[in-house]
Formats: structure tokens, sequence, C-alpha cells
């Protein structure tokens, strides 16, 4: 298999993950979280989500660093706060028991391609059709589309791609009325000022 | 942005670029039903686009090509597409977003669900497009106003 491959990729996300917490210039941190997110993206498709991959690849590693450095811009260079005075033996330990909890907790879970796990029986444990055996089964005879993401996507979920369509509208309408009230009433202190000028 | 400088070779490298990435975005949106990919990532990519020459150029040039005032509209319009189709299926007797009662002429069966999914794909890809498009016009609007003064 490819595990050096994912060895590699796994050091190289760890490395650039904490690049991007240390880095004293927060223009360093953004540029580094890029390319943790395109290592992301690389990782997900060597674990065969490749339409995954590909909105992490562009989203992630491409609009997201520019709304970031974009914020950058508009506020400071500068991370504030001292990087030595984060290194708390109480948090250290806090952190290092989290993640000893996740690590124990991912034991539980089926190793990845188990034919035999819980998920990919048929039919179920409750008896009734999987709904992944479903979609494997019925996506082409249903819809004549060949990548059975599109299908699950658009057809079977429709409802979830319609309300992620309309979250995305709603985060930009909020972004057009919060910055619409400053422009409006910048115009206005103007208008004020023209008059002033005037008299 | 604030003190930008005018590079030539910022600008070559972006114009000539942007054609092509926004031509891949078409083709990751019309192309979703047979290789990964969909209305979510083209309209993400046909949106870098145009922020590529944003950000090269500044707003005031390149709203020649993208207007600063069609973001939002092209995203209430994406959405528009999305749920008018799934209104149309259920005026039609089906159920909201049930493909097999849209009308098409012509069309029926499976093509029919295979069409309508692309016409969602468009919608979905308008709306990720503009509404991305607009939120960087609306986070750097204050900065172009000043310029303008």
């Amino acid at each position: 298999m490819h595990w050096e491959l994912e060895i590699a990729l796994l050091v190289f996300i760890l490395l650039t993950g904490w690049t991007a917490i240390s880095a004293k210039s927060l223009l360093t941190s953004a540029v580094t979280l890029t390319v943790f997110s395109f290592l992301m993206a690389l990782s997900f498709v060597s674990m065969g989500a490749i339409d995954v991959g590909f909105t992490e690849a562009v989203v992630g590693a491409g609009i997201t660093g520019l709304f970031i450095i974009i914020a950058i811009y508009k506020t400071s260079w500068r991370s504030i706060e001292r990087f030595e005075s984060r290194f708390k033996i109480g948090r250290v330990l806090a952190l290092a028991a989290f993640g000893a909890l996740l690590i124990y907790g991912s034991t539980g879970l089926p190793d990845r391609g188990d034919p035999n796990a819980p998920l990919h029986s048929h039919p179920s444990m409750a008896g009734t059709v999987n709904a992944a055996t479903y979609y494997i089964q019925n996506a082409y005879k249903d819809a004549k589309t060949p990548n059975m993401v599109t299908v699950i996507l658009a057809d079977y979920r429709g409802y979830d791609t319609l309300g992620e369509e309309v979250v995305i509208l709603a985060a930009g309408l909020i972004c057009f009325l919060l910055l619409r009230t400053t422009r409006e009433r910048r115009e206005g202190e103007r208008r004020k000022s023209d008059r002033v000028d005037s008299q | 942005m604030k003190e930008r400088d005018e590079s030539p070779i910022v600008l070559i490298v972006s114009r000539a670029l942007s054609p092509f990435i926004m031509l891949f975005g078409a083709y990751v949106i019309a192309h979703g039903h047979y290789s990964p990919g969909g209305g979510f990532q083209g309209g993400s990519m046909l949106a870098a686009s145009i922020l590529l020459i944003r950000l090269a150029v500044g707003s005031r040039i390149s709203e020649l090509h993208f207007k600063r005032s069609w973001g939002t509209p092209l995203g209430v319009a994406g959405v528009s597409i999305f749920f008018g189709v799934g209104l149309v299926a259920m005026i039609l007797g089906g159920e909201l977003l049930n493909y097999d009662y849209f009308f098409i002429p012509g069309v029926t069966g499976p093509m029919l669900r295979s069409l309508s999914i692309l016409i969602i794909e468009i919608g979905v890809g308008l709306a990720v497009m503009g509404i991305l498009v607009s939120i960087y016009d609306d986070l750097l609007e204050e900065d172009e106003r000043r310029e303008d003064l």
C-alpha cells in the first residue's frame, strides 16, 4: 500500500500546523494554513474521497486563504500574545488528556475500508436496506449519472444541498448588510461635512 | 488594498491565467456528472478567477468585467434556480425536489433526473460564485472608497 506516502503527508501536516500556530507574523500563519489545507486535500485524495479533496483544495487552499489575508490587511500584521506565555503546565496536561481521549475513542472505529464494518453490512443491523448500499446499487439506474457523489448530493440529499446554498446566501447577505450600514453612515457624515463647508 | 504596487509581471500573469481558471470552473460544473467536482467546486473556481483579477489590478478597473453590484443578485438568482426546480416539481404533482415530476420537453425517466441535476449544479455554481465575490467586495469596500476620495 501507499502507507509511506501517508506518513510523509502526516509529518508535513503536523509541521505546517505547528508553524501556523507558532509563527510571529500573521501573514506567515495564513500562508502556512493554505499549505496545510492543500496537504489535507492530498490526504483526503489518498483516502479515496476525491470530491472532498477537490473541495478542500479549492475552498480551503484558495478562497479561505484569500479571505484570511484580507482580514489581516484590515486589522493587524502581528500576533499580540507572546508565544512563551502559552506554555503553562496545566494547559499542556489538559491538551494531552484530551488528545489521549480522542485517540482512545478512535480505537473503537472500524478500520478504513473494512468490508465487515457495521456501516457496510447488508442488510443493516436494524434489518432494513442500508442507505449506502442502496445508493451504490441504484444511483446509475435512477439518474444515468456515473459519479455517484453528484447523485447523492443533488438528488438523494437535495434538501441538504438546498440548505447549504441558503446558508451561503445568508452569510453573503449578512456581510452585505453589516458593511452596507457603515457605508451609509459614512456617506451621511460626508453630506453633513459638505453642508458645513458650503455654509 | 493599501499601498499596492502596480507590477507588470503580476498583471500579465493574472490576466493570462484568469480565463483558463474560469474555463476550468465551467468545465467542473458541466462535467460534475462524470468526474469529481460539481457546482460548489466549479463556482469557487469561477469566483477565484474573478478575485485574481480583483487582486491584481484593483477593484475599480476589474469592475469592467464583473461589476461590484452583480455579486449579491447573482447569488440570489442561483438559489432561486435551485429552489425553483424543486418548486416546479412540487407544483406538477411530486414532492419538493423530486425531479421525476420536473418538466423538460421530450425528456423522461432517468435522463430527466440527470438534466435536473445539471440545472441545479449550475444554480449552485452561480450562487457560490456571486456570494464569494460579493463577500470580497464588501470586505474591501471601505478601502476602495478611500481610494476614490
